[in-house]
């Protein structure tokens, strides 16, 4: 018997030949494999209900990532198998659903965490706040790429050219870029860069056009995710970390409580509508 | 061989789609070798996305890897980017399953579902690194086989295959298996010696055992080159399909591909006897696959896949006995299909039918398709589509009372014996449909799709000289002119011109594989793409090989002509194909002998089979094949009907 909570938000890899899908594809795997599990996922009102799933910001096709989230909701309603049940899970309970999820998704797709949401938190599309990349890259003329890389942390702008609402708009990008340091490779370079994601982010062939238009891209892997707290960051969920909520200190119940009862009201609503 | 994984890796950044590429799929297999084992790779013509659905390449990969003596992969044609990029890195054809190269399998099998599509065959065998010509093939080459409804005339392909399978593949490609292992245990390495064995199997076609003989823009006959080689190549019919439960493991792709959901086979044949229609000719008798079966399949299917959806495939799947009990079954939760949305893809035009739709119909109701196929009711006797007016104008009717808006008809125009009235005819249904659509919503819309006719071998149209494009145009021209002012309706037409390239391989003979090189060599890869097809390289092709779209597919064949499949049989008695034609002159209708007596098509009675269907009685609805109104001029009533019976 697998209990699983409300809410959950799940750690999952991106790695192997399954990297070349793209986000939409791998919302849809997710969707199949809660179906082919019976897990008792919540479903959307309207004419097409659907699962209500929802993924950190989109992994470019071909990107591989060690570092994948997905916030995912059950609702007692669609429990259909008796292996499962909603309600108070328990960590073990979290483990063997990361199991039994990982069984049914393609290889290369693992799970690595999932924790308990108790429904304050923000989206993981607004939670986030810096990726880290690591980019195998190679460049077909000189400058070297370190030479490129503090050529470009030197400067005060840097500047990509976009579509905004089917208009072209240039912005600049250098107020993103956190951290970026490369190490040399046989192949050309291994380039470590910490991208901010707010107010816009940056796409990783933006920021590789920005190091020049010889550049090719040989592997890209995101290795982190984080969420910012009080000036710390924090991953989501860190590997290996199959947790519930942890049950509120008295000081702290009424909030609690208050959010609880907030929380059973939207479902109601929810229900109603 | 070892997996051209490494190489192929790197590449797939600079590709569109890259997960065409990578297989990978849910039941998909990664088979090991033994020593001794075929190793079959099945092909399929085109895009990744339009190829994995395709059921019967399913089908034959799964029985293959059951067996102990076979292997098999798949692959697809990379689409442009991919395979200059493949051809730059020096790599050649592989499998999406193992990554291994093409002309490491035994065999390379393509299904041949579109005529449009043996360019890319050409352009895949080269990439395979095999050789373009079957002749040129040595010991140990990869065979090239062909298989698919395109099959019933193989003669443009027949330079550049070593066999080709007509009909249905699931007991063959055994056989096919032991034949190969047999001459590799002894030692067999002549190319002509394997040829002969091979078609010993009954179904199996080795073109390079016959020598067609021509006198100018005619065949006059057919050489047999050795004696072990029948006179006849008649196909292979499966006839119990409660026997072949296939697919049990059918794949679900990692990415977007056409048809997405749960496809599962109700029945194969049909009789309705639409004269223009090849697959409903080629596949008789009627084999429908057990009810019990049919929701064991969906079950299982569902449980397996996590699809929301399934399909109930057929040639139309209203036809299938006791349709209504097989949909409420699986829709009832006590049969343990989940939440499953049933869809069935090709729908009668009849009120009945729609009614079935309706009450499986979930959610948003958005466009509903009906194939009238004829303008006029004289045109629909020709052909022998026997729909009614009034059983179109009940079905829209029905359509839109049950909250459908959009509504899509289907016509053919280039038909035989067709006027100008018949092609206005399309335009004036049209139009009567959007009436009957006004009285429940002002916004509905009536959309009619038209494509220009392709003659086919092996029916009673085979002998016809299809339209040229530039008559196929001028029809067009009518149509868009006259529903100009007709609100609500609008008319879609398939690439005249597209059609045209269609029947050079459709009814060419073995001459037409030096100009599908030529069209080939020239770019010509992926013709059923719009923005890939060019009618000029066609014709200079023609021009060069001395032919022309005139003497190829625009020529009427006369009765006594020797036509190019004339040693290949679907069952098909000459007499019924001849008789049809003279019935289509005569605008007589021929009725559907599922449920009146044998007219001896030959299918049965050359088979020795019969049809296997569960009920006696006609479907509910529909005049079609039922007897009624075969020479009534329907007149036209657009009263409000019942929905469903």
């Amino acid at each position: 018997m697998i209990v699983l909570p409300p809410r959950l938000r799940v750690r999952y890899t991106r790695v192997g030949r399954v990297r070349f899908i793209s986000q939409r594809d791998t919302a849809r795997i997710f969707e199949r494999a809660m179906r082919r599990l019976h897990a008792p996922v919540k479903y959307s009102e309207g004419f097409s209900p659907h699962p209500i799933l929802s993924f950190s910001a989109a992994l470019p096709t071909g990107g591989a990532s060690e570092a994948e989230y997905l916030d995912v909701r059950f609702d007692a309603a669609e429990v259909t198998d008796e292996r499962f049940e909603v309600g108070e899970s328990s960590d073990d309970s979290l483990r063997a659903f990361g199991q039994a999820l990982t069984e049914v998704l393609p290889v290369g797709m693992v799970v690595t965490g999932a924790v308990e949401l108790d429904g304050s938190e923000l989206s993981l599309q607004e939670a986030v706040a810096c990726m880290r990349w690591e980019v195998d890259v190679r460049a077909s003329e000189p400058p070297a790429i370190d030479v490129r890389i503090a050529n470009l942390m030197a400067a005060a702008e840097v500047v990509v050219e976009r579509q905004r609402k089917g208009r072209p708009v240039v912005d600049n990008i250098r107020e993103n870029i956190a951290v970026m340091e490369s190490d040399a490779t046989p192949e050309g370079a291994r380039i470590t860069v910490d991208l901010l994601t707010h107010p816009r982010g940056v796409r990783l062939s933006e920021l590789l056009t920005a190091l020049g238009s010889d550049i090719e891209l040989l592997r890209a892997t995101r290795t982190h995710q984080w969420i910012d707290q009080h000036g710390e960051r924090h991953e989501p969920v860190a590997v290996g970390t199959f947790a519930v909520v942890t049950p509120p200190a008295l000081s702290e119940m009424d909030s609690a409580l208050t959010r609880s009862s907030s929380r059973e009201r939207e479902q109601h609503e929810q229900r109603t509508d | 061989m070892t997996s051209l994984w490494n190489d192929i890796e790197p590449i797939l950044w600079r590709v569109d789609k890259p997960a065409r590429y990578i297989g990978g799929e849910v039941g998909s297999l990664e088979p090991e070798r033994h020593e001794g084992d075929i190793n079959w790779l099945v092909a399929y013509p085109d895009t990744y996305e339009i190829g994995l659905p395709n059921t019967g390449l399913t089908i034959l990969y799964e029985i293959l890897n059951d067996r102990d003596d076979a292997t098999c992969e798949r692959t697809y044609a990379p689409w442009v980017d991919m395979e200059k990029e493949m051809r730059t890195a020096g790599i050649p054809l592989f499998s999406v399953d193992s990554f291994r190269p093409a002309n490491s399998f035994d065999i390379l099998a393509f299904n041949l579902a579109a005529e449009l599509t043996y360019t890319n065959v050409l352009n895949m065998i080269d990439l395979a690194g095999i050789p373009l010509y079957a002749a040129d093939r040595r010991g140990d080459d990869t065979f090239v086989f062909i298989g698919g409804h395109c099959t019933y005339n193989p003669e443009p392909m027949a330079t550049f295959v070593d066999a080709a399978v007509l009909g249905d593949g699931e007991e063959v490609v055994g056989e096919i298996t032991e034949v190969m292992a047999q001459w590799r245990a002894e030692g067999v390495t002549d190319r002509h010696e394997m040829w002969c064995r091979l078609a010993q199997i009954p179904g199996v076609y080795v073109p390079g055992l016959y020598r067609p003989t021509f006198d100018g823009e005619r065949q006059t006959g057919i050489e047999i080159l050795d004696p072990r080689a029948p006179a006849v190549v008649e196909k292979r019919t499966v006839y119990d399909l409660g026997q072949w439960p296939y697919p049990r493991r059918g794949l679900v792709p990692l990415t977007d591909v056409v048809h997405d959901r749960l496809n599962v086979e109700v029945f194969r044949g049909c009789t309705r006897g639409c004269r223009f229609c090849q697959a409903g000719m080629i596949t008789r008798p009627v084999r429908e696959r057990p009810r019990h079966q049919v929701v064991d399949m969906v079950r299982a299917g569902m449980e397996r896949t996590g699809y929301d959806e399934v399909a109930l495939t057929s040639l139309s799947t209203a036809d299938y006995s006791g349709i209504e009990e097989l949909v409420t079954e699986i829709m009832d939760p006590a049969a343990g299909c989940g939440r499953v949305n049933v869809s069935l893809p090709s729908l009668r035009v009849d009120a009945f039918t729609v009614g079935t739709a309706a009450a499986i119909q979930q959610g948003r109701k958005s466009g509903l398709t009906f194939a009238p196929e004829g303008g006029t009711w004289r045109m629909r006797r020709v052909i022998n589509k026997l729909i009614s007016e009034d059983d179109l104008y009940a079905a829209t009717d029905a359509a839109f009372a049950q909250g459908w808006q959009r509504v899509k008809l289907y016509f053919l125009i280039g038909l035989p014996t067709e006027t100008d009235e018949d092609v206005l005819g399309i335009v004036e249904l049209g139009r009567k449909v959007v009436e009957v659509g006004r009285k429940y919503r002002r916004s509905i819309t009536v959309t009619v799709s038209v494509g220009g006719f392709v003659p086919k071998p092996q029916t009673p149209f085979q002998w016809f000289g299809q339209d040229s494009p530039e008559e196929l145009q001028r029809k067009i021209t009518l149509l868009r002119e006259a529903s100009r002012d007709v609100k609500g309706l609008s008319v879609r037409w398939h690439d005249p011109s597209a059609s045209a390239a269609e029947g050079v391989s459709s009814r060419g003979d073995r001459r037409m594989g030096a100009v599908l090189e030529r069209v080939w060599r020239d770019g010509g890869t992926f013709q059923e793409w719009g923005e890939m097809f060019r009618l000029d390289r066609w014709e200079r092709a023609l021009e060069a090989e001395g032919f022309s779209l005139a003497s190829v597919s625009e020529r009427d064949r006369s009765r006594d002509e020797y036509l190019p499949w004339t040693h290949l049989s679907a069952g098909l008695h000459d007499d019924f194909l001849w008789g049809e034609w003279e019935s289509a002159l005569a605008e007589a209708g021929t009725e559907d002998c599922r449920w009146t007596p044998c007219y001896d098509c030959g299918a049965c009675t050359t088979l020795g089979l019969e049809h296997h269907v569960a009920s006696p009685t006609a479907p509910a609805g529909g005049s079609q094949g039922t007897g009624q109104g075969l020479d009534l001029r329907t007149p036209v009533s657009l009263g409000v009907k019942p929905v469903s019976a």
